[in-house]
């Protein structure tokens, strides 16, 4: 437990900071405000972080994470310029998640659960962040960050002994294992903008969320239990299938295909950290990159039909099924074996 | 213009089905560029990342080689001495008398210069 405290605080300024800023934005930009800014902020918040990822990675700062969150809190309570807040915002969210990968990858001995967990929180601060409004979780980020940075200062020099190579061992022996993956995750993100069934408001909002969350974490805790190759593929194929049977099953197939479906994103992210070994914090970017690039071809996708989509949705999952079976070698479980 | 979250990836997105009216004024291909801009620095950081990789392998490489080299001298010079304290001996027999010098290695890691009784006499 007192090993996993950076985890905890890391995971749960990890939803603080995604509510914030997704609260902002819709809060900032109301309904008629241009489209641009939303994407300006995608950039930002995401297509930076691989950049910001190999500075981290070089310089070893360790208190990347903390000025991110704290940069969040306070782009939060400004409401006076709507392009200057979003460069706070997105600047601080891209500071903040690369900031706090370093300790949460550092602090995962190798497992993909950490990292699940971690990842997993945004999607809840994500959802809250759509439906609800609450200028007091600024206060509280502010705080937790001040918290975080006690703690970081009694650790004078941890970082350093505790930097050493971690070995996932899961990336297969394959050329260009980075490329594939970072392709998987583009594909992944083109899949996760779909409508797949009529259901909409508020409490389907949530429950897409918490669908996300619930898969992203035990993508992570089922791969270390059972080998990283066997869920990804598993789960894959469940997503397929799940998503296909939503016709006749309803939303509950395409809750369970949501879950299979992100299943996949602490694996292809441990892949990535795996074989840039020494790069963690700039895998850790280029994984958000590819969300940002499969986010950004969808802008330019037609309308389709909840029918045409999930036909989309299951050649993606498809497509990423493929990917998965050429970047994952077996998992620790099955080394063992 | 509506917007929702996405399934996944935190990413604040437009969704495209619930509403057509997508503005792909010059902002957005700005946006595009930047994007653009922004694979080419991390695709020449990734670069950059695989050469630095490469190097460290190389150096590991070369002082691993370097070690075999060490161990490998250390142990012809071993046999260096061996093989003078044998040839001294041989030639204290066949004259029978006092201490002998070997002048039989030029390896300077051997101990040639020594006399077999173990006095310092250096030639």
């Amino acid at each position: 437990m007192k090993g996993k405290i950076n985890l905890i605080l890391a995971t749960t300024c990890h939803i603080l900071v995604d509510y914030l800023c997704i609260m902002t934005l819709f809060n900032l930009l109301k309904n008629d405000t241009p489209n641009e800014m939303r994407m300006l902020y995608n950039i930002l918040a995401f297509g930076t972080q691989a950049i910001i990822g190999y500075i981290v990675d070089i310089s070893k700062n360790k208190w990347i994470g903390i000025i991110g969150a704290i940069l969040v809190s306070t782009g939060s309570l400004i409401y006076t310029n709507e392009i200057l807040v979003i460069f706070i915002i997105g600047m601080g969210n891209a500071m903040f998640h690369v900031g706090s990968s370093l300790f949460v990858i550092d602090e995962s001995d190798g497992r993909l659960s950490d990292l699940g967990i971690f990842v997993s929180s945004g999607a809840i601060g994500v959802g809250l962040g759509t439906i609800s409004y609450n200028r007091l979780a600024s206060i509280v980020l502010i705080a937790l960050s001040i918290l975080w940075g006690i703690k970081l200062g009694r650790e004078k020099g941890r970082l350093q002994e505790r930097e050493r190579e971690l070995d996932f061992n899961i990336a297969s022996n394959n050329h260009g294992v980075v490329f594939i993956a970072f392709i998987c995750i583009i594909i992944r993100a083109l899949g996760s903008g779909k409508s797949l069934c009529t259901l909409s408001g508020s409490a389907w909002i949530m429950v897409i969320s918490i669908s996300s969350c619930v898969g992203k974490a035990f993508g992570g805790i089922l791969s270390d239990k059972f080998g990283a190759r066997l869920i990804g593929v598993i789960s894959m194929i469940v997503s397929m299938i799940s998503i296909g049977y939503s016709f006749v099953i309803g939303a509950v197939g395409v809750v369970i295909g949501i879950i299979a479906f992100n299943m996949s994103m602490p694996i292809t992210l441990g892949v990535i950290i795996d074989e840039l070994k020494n790069y963690k914090c700039f895998g850790f970017g280029l994984t958000t990159f590819g969300l940002l690039i499969g986010s950004m071809i969808t802008l330019f996708q037609y309308k389709l039909s909840i029918t045409k989509n999930v036909i989309e949705m299951i050649c993606l999952s498809g497509m990423a099924l493929v990917c998965m079976m050429y970047v994952v070698k077996g998992g620790r479980k099955e080394n063992e074996i | 213009m509506k917007y929702r979250n996405v399934i996944q990836c935190d990413v604040a997105i437009y969704n495209p089905v619930e509403d057509m009216t997508i503005d792909y004024g010059p902002i957005i291909i700005i946006g595009f560029f930047i994007l653009l801009a922004l694979i080419i620095v991390s695709g020449i950081i990734l670069y950059k990342v695989y050469k630095d990789m490469d190097k460290k392998e190389e150096r590991t490489e070369f002082v691993n080689g370097v070690n075999m080299n060490n161990e490998v001298s250390t142990n012809i010079s071993m046999v260096n001495t061996l093989e003078n304290k044998n040839m001294a001996e041989q030639e204290r027999e066949k004259y029978n008398d006092g201490p002998v010098v070997s002048f039989g290695s030029t390896d300077n890691n051997s101990y040639s210069g020594t006399t077999i009784d173990g006095s310092d006499n250096q030639v």
